[in-house]
């Protein structure tokens, strides 16, 4: 350990941080940080209902680790790290349908994201704004697939519009980890 | 998996890319105007209720219409075997005054009347809406 450490080498990878490594058993280690870090904010907000008379509001802090995660590396593990907290916070705290709604939310917003950011046209917040008014409506289109009724739309402008409000503020936070979690020169990430 | 480096330090090296741009402003303006846009069509079409009911849905499928000048309690579900909402019908308000759904946020709604509005339960999957009465849709009786 006292060798590897002092190698120039190592020495380079300890400076860079945890956040810019190649290291296989590192990139593990981060990602199962960062979707634990997920699910402890979906608890979080499990534990803090806001108190309103729409269902389904939220500010959804945990899309702060997705949204990082889809920048920083990218939409197939952004994509894991959500399905793996959709399906724990879920086991934990929810029904099996509550589950069902918070998956189609995020993948379809998640995959909207993508989409987005694709086009190279829009920053986090744009992005984030956009994603978080997607998965209202992805949340509602599988309300009124379950429900098999078209009630529930009257929900949308206001679900479609705190969605927006949440994603801006997720990400506004993001652009500032990304900021902060910048790699250096010549650094590959994950 | 290095082909998915930061996109962003290569760009950041040859043009600043900035927090937020004008494409941003319109996408976000977009959604908004139109979810003001969706809102707005709503009121506009509770205004043309002119008798209003109550119509009860559960699972895509219409449990009853009531009218909302009688006052009555409507049971949905039963309390032995689980999964109930009580519906009240108070004073031409309906709100859900009981429910054992986890998240209850039925009964946290707001009271809806004859402007018109929804009360949703996502866990039992039970819509109440007020509907214009006048196309002659039969009282059910759900009791």
């Amino acid at each position: 350990m006292q060798k590897k450490l002092s190698s120039p080498e190592n020495t380079a990878r300890t400076e860079r941080g945890l956040f810019h490594t190649d290291s296989p058993a590192a990139k593990i280690a981060l990602l199962g940080l960062l979707t634990a870090l997920a699910i402890v904010m979906g608890y979080v907000e499990y534990r803090i209902p806001l108190p309103l008379p729409v269902p389904g509001i939220k500010i959804g802090l945990c899309n702060i680790v997705i949204v990082f995660v889809l920048y920083r590396f990218g939409v197939l593990r952004a994509l894991l790290v959500s399905l793996i907290r959709v399906a724990v916070v879920g086991l934990l705290f929810g029904t099996p349908i509550s589950m069902l709604y918070a998956a189609g939310g995020a993948v379809f917003s998640l995959f909207c994201m993508y989409l987005l950011k694709k086009t190279g046209r829009f920053s986090v917040i744009g992005t984030s704004g956009a994603g978080g008014a997607l998965h209202s409506l992805g949340q509602i289109l599988v309300a009124a697939l379950l429900m098999g009724g078209t009630g529930i739309f009257r929900y949308l402008p206001i679900l479609l519009f705190a969605g927006e409000c949440c994603g801006i503020l997720i990400g506004l936070v993001v652009t500032i980890v990304l900021r902060r979690l910048k790699p250096r020169r010549n650094e590959s990430v994950i | 998996m290095t082909r998915s480096s930061v996109p962003e330090e290569k760009e950041s090296k040859s043009r600043r890319k900035s927090t937020f741009r004008r494409a941003d402003l319109w996408l976000l303006l977009g959604i908004g105007l139109f979810s003001v846009l969706l809102f707005g069509f709503f009121l506009w079409k509770d205004t043309r209720i002119r008798e209003p009911m109550l119509e009860i849905t559960q699972d895509g499928q219409v449990l009853g219409v009531f009218p909302l000048t009688e006052d009555r309690d409507i049971l949905i579900g039963s309390r032995e075997s689980g999964n109930y909402n009580l519906c009240r019908i108070e004073g031409g308000k309906v709100r859900i005054v009981e429910a054992d759904c986890p998240d209850r946020s039925c009964t946290r709604s707001l009271a809806i009347d004859r402007r018109g509005g929804t009360i949703i339960c996502l866990p039992h999957r039970l819509v109440l809406r007020i509907k214009d009465g006048t196309g002659g849709i039969p009282d059910a009786v759900a009791e």
